[in-house]
């Protein structure tokens, strides 16, 4: 162990939480090394169209950030990489990153796009959840940072054709994965959230009737730079959906399903989508079928008024029991019963969006055995106090922030943010806890 | 409109009152009654619901939770469920309306209010053995015989004059 | 060669003997040895078991200790039979004092309930005790060309955590047993809804149009035919189809029970299976043999 204790951080985690946490900290003049497993740096704002309750565009919001985290001289992005191991404790931890080989030079990778154009190989793109096309060498968005490109070995036929194309020489197909160790005082770990996977409710008909879908594709399909450039259309045969349904508390709130928890933004990201299905198509017809209307925040309940009032959703109270096609229209019937007038209704929809709840990410559960960290009994990283220590873990200099700790929206995730930036800033400025 | 047009409706009130609620909440299978919040999604989900307007089994849970003992009681409706589940499948808060309609059904029957299909079904149960004895007639016992099948069917009626005469034949019952 | 006591339940050996037959003849083929439960009693299912869940309990308490007695398993071919024994072996198994109040009566003929017999349904025997690769090698007369639609039965398959026979918002064991005997398997809107039996007693007339709104929605994915586990489901899918408030004009659809459909494939007579007491003649389904 050093006499100096290092003064960097280490951030897990590139959503809007990571990145503010980094920015933060790197502020007060410590190094922090940001490390993400995607491509690219952004988590899932980057793919959001419009934020609650203001509507604001979130990628537009949302950029400034990642080139300010770019651009930083504290902040060294270490994107397609995970932390395989950490050892030591606060003050320094020792961390081994593996970083995956994206068979392109970051440093000579100028982000032209030469080589996309060239790729013959066409795969889901998995940033448009599956809906539209991407190159085997690709960027996920064209705002991603860095603006470097990546190949997806698994789908690459090595034609080399992208080799040529590259006036920069920077794609090199033989390239390895690479280990990265350094030493850090504190973690802040922001590694977000999954939508839980509503293929766990078959009479719901996700992934059966084509036009049923769920609240993330939605938001790709009215995004202008989503598969279909901003045009809400039925996956199934590509018609303008008149009359959209939303279903509520789908993944969420339900005993059964080992989710017992409220995911605290579904009803509000409903609100939003329905009233930006109304924005897209002004003769439409949206109905939002919930249990509660959860619109507990800053401007939360005038924006649920401005829905029903001056957009004109229409909210039913009343789970909805199933979803049934008519197979020649391709169009969905719910059943649902209307609690405030004990009325049975089958009502017919051309889409069905269903707004599924946050569960904890793909590989939370083996990050945090791995690190030692404990997790809540809904697999979430346990915060040390609910009240006084909302962003420290039961491990002293390691700290959490963002949806990695429970459901959350993006205000309270950049509070979050900054809030274990400083609580990682205190052990880094004391050289221990 | 002058006053004299207006109709007078009966005014209805009732003041809520959980003993009901914790009543049935004591009984086998009327344990998980406090957790609903009355969302709908088990009326949605009932058969019955759909082809009949008076069974709302979220309805039925409400009166329970708000106490009204006498009107659910004396009433058909605990009755009509088919016990077929699919709320209790979908319910998510974990509420077993199924179980706790046959609790109603137990507290009711213990007052003397059960429909007469199910008391002579009952008695008939009880006395035979079996449900279908009158029913068992001599051709369906040459069908039997041509299948191959045992033609006495041979079913104890011993033992359940025993459960009658022990749980179901008035007084208090447990 | 595996051995089950066999309970049939009130309906079935009156009202579809041809099913109690088929059982039969079907598993001992398939390697299953069936021992007739005597001296049984109802299990109190609907009726009993809304008086007095003691009463009920006792009833059931008492099939289930007949197997105990006889040293074997129990079968269950009714779907309420099978639910009423799974749920009372539940509750005597997890409430010492229940199962003490029921010994009480049983030791008076000299049975006693402990719960070493463990109670199954139909389908479980075919996906548990016979398998389904021990069904395949034992086809010899594929069907071809035809489409079936699987009904199951909701005391068959619900609550899934007592009766664990098959994944209850999506079963799958009819219809794998189906496209084993060569045929197709159809989807329909419904799928797991109440055929409507249980309605009978207190209102016919709901029960009757919910059976139809069944038939209704095979209906329109064009099948030859319903492939039932449970009697009680069979009788009523059959009758309602009868019924004046039936959709006129249009062929009747066949339902017939699971084992009453295999057999053929498995090379049975079709005499021996009471195929000639089917209500609906099944002629659409057994032609393409």
């Amino acid at each position: 162990m050093s006499e100096n204790k290092p003064n960097s951080a280490l951030v897990i985690g590139g959503g809007v939480a990571g990145i503010t946490a980094a920015l933060d900290i790197a502020s007060q003049g410590f190094k922090v090394y940001l490390v993400e497993r995607n491509p690219s740096i952004g988590g899932v704002m980057a793919q959001i169209d419009k934020t609650f309750p203001t509507l604001d565009c979130s990628a537009c919001i949302l950029t400034p950030k990642l080139s300010e985290v770019s651009r930083h001289k504290n902040i060294e992005i270490l994107t397609y990489s995970e932390v395989g191991s950490v050892t030591g404790s606060a003050g320094d931890f020792h961390v081994r990153v593996k970083r995956k080989a994206r068979y392109v030079n970051e440093d000579v990778c100028t982000g032209c796009g030469d080589c996309a154009e060239e790729c013959p190989v066409e795969v889901a793109n998995e940033f448009d959840l599956n809906i539209g096309f991407r190159k085997a060498i690709y960027v996920p968005f064209p705002q991603a940072t860095p603006n470097v490109y990546t190949v997806d070995k698994e789908n690459c036929i090595d034609c080399g054709r992208c080799v040529k194309a590259c006036q920069r020489n920077a794609i090199d197909l033989d390239m390895k994965d690479t280990t990265l160790e350094f030493h850090v005082g504190a973690i802040i770990i922001a590694t977000g959230f999954q939508l839980y996977d509503i293929t766990d409710y078959p009479r719901l008909g996700y992934g059966h009737y084509a036009n049923v879908i769920h609240a993330m594709e939605f938001e790709r399909l009215i995004n202008a730079a989503g598969p279909t450039h901003g045009h809400l259309i039925r996956l199934g045969d590509g018609k303008t959906p008149k009359s959209i349904g939303f279903i509520q508390c789908v993944g969420a709130r339900d005993v059964q399903k080992g989710v017992p928890y409220c995911s605290r933004v579904c009803c509000m990201y409903s609100i939003k989508n329905a009233v930006m299905a109304l924005e897209h198509n002004t003769d439409g017809e949206v109905w939002v079928y919930y249990a509660d209307i959860r619109a507990f925040g800053k401007g939360f309940e005038e924006f649920y008024e401005m829905a029903k009032k001056r957009f004109g959703v229409k909210f039913i109270r009343g789970r909805v029991a199933e979803v049934m096609e008519g197979k020649k229209t391709g169009n969905l019937v719910i059943r649902v019963e209307d609690t405030e007038t004990a009325e049975v209704r089958l009502i017919e929809h051309d889409l069905i969006v269903i707004s599924p709840g946050v569960v904890p990410p793909i590989g939370m559960d083996t990050m945090a055995k791995k690190m030692g960290i404990e997790q809540s009994d809904d697999g979430y990283i346990q915060a040390e106090h609910t009240f006084f220590g909302p962003t420290e873990t039961k491990t002293p200099g390691v700290f959490v922030c963002g949806c990695a700790e429970g459901p959350k929206d993006i205000p309270d995730s950049v509070s979050a943010g900054s809030a274990a930036a400083m609580k990682a800033t205190i052990v880094l400025s004391q050289g221990g806890t | 409109m002058t006053k004299n047009e207006v109709k007078e409706k009966p005014a209805v009130s009732h003041t809520p009152s959980s003993d009901f609620a914790k009543e049935v909440e004591q009984e086998y299978g009327g344990e998980g009654i406090m957790k609903c919040i009355q969302c709908g999604m088990c009326t949605a989900s009932c058969m019955v619901a759909s082809m009949t307007d008076r069974y709302r089994p979220r309805q039925l849970i409400q009166k329970i939770l708000l106490g009204k003992r006498e009107e659910v009681l004396t009433s058909d409706l605990p009755w009509l469920c088919m016990t077929c589940r699919l709320c209790e499948e979908r319910c998510q808060e974990d509420v077993n309306l199924s179980e706790i309609f046959h609790a109603v059904r137990e507290i009711a029957a213990r007052e003397g209010h059960i429909p007469k299909v199910f008391q002579s079904t009952v008695d008939q149960v009880l006395e035979d053995g079996w449900l279908l004895k009158d029913a068992y007639s001599d051709f369906i016992e040459e069908d039997r015989e041509d299948l191959g099948l045992d033609t006495d069917l041979n079913w104890n009626d011993e033992f359940v004059k025993k459960v009658k005469k022990r749980y179901l034949s008035g007084g208090n019952k447990k | 060669m595996k051995e089950f006591a066999l309970y049939t339940g009130c309906t079935t050996p009156v009202r579809l003997p041809a099913y109690e037959a088929s059982v039969k003849i079907v598993l001992e083929k398939l390697g299953i040895r069936l021992t007739l439960m005597k001296d049984a009693n109802c299990c109190g299912a609907q009726y009993v078991e809304s008086l007095s869940h003691t009463a009920f309990c006792a009833m059931s308490g008492r099939v289930i200790a007949l197997a105990e007695s006889m040293n074997l398993d129990v079968l269950a071919i009714c779907g309420a039979c099978s639910g009423s024994l799974k749920t009372v072996k539940h509750d005597l198994d997890n409430n010492p004092k229940l199962c003490a109040e029921v010994n009480e009566l049983l030791a008076e003929e000299g049975l006693k309930y402990t719960g070493t017999s463990e109670v199954k349904h139909l389908l479980q025997i075919f996906r548990e005790d016979i398998g389904y690769e021990a069904i395949k090698s034992a086809i010899v007369k594929p069907y071809s060309g035809l489409r079936l639609a699987a009904h199951y039965g909701c005391h068959v398959t619900r609550p899934p955590e007592i009766v664990k026979v098959d994944d209850a918002e999506n079963p799958t064991i009819i219809d794998r047993i189906i496209e084993l005997a060569g045929a197709t398997a159809v989807d329909y809107t419904g799928k797991t809804r109440c055929c409507g039996g249980p309605m009978l007693a207190m209102d016919a007339d709901v029960a009757t149009r919910i059976g139809l709104d069944k038939i209704k929605n095979i209906r329109e994915e064009d099948v030859d035919g319903i492939i039932t586990a449970c009697e009680f489901c069979d009788i009523q899918l059959t009758q309602v189809q009868f019924d004046d408030l039936a959709e006129q004009g249009v062929s009747k659809i066949p339902v017939i029970p699971l084992p009453q459909f295999l057999g053929p494939a498995l090379g049975i007579n079709f005499d021996k299976l009471g195929i000639y007491l089917n209500k609906i003649d099944p002629k659409t389904i057994l032609q393409k043999v």
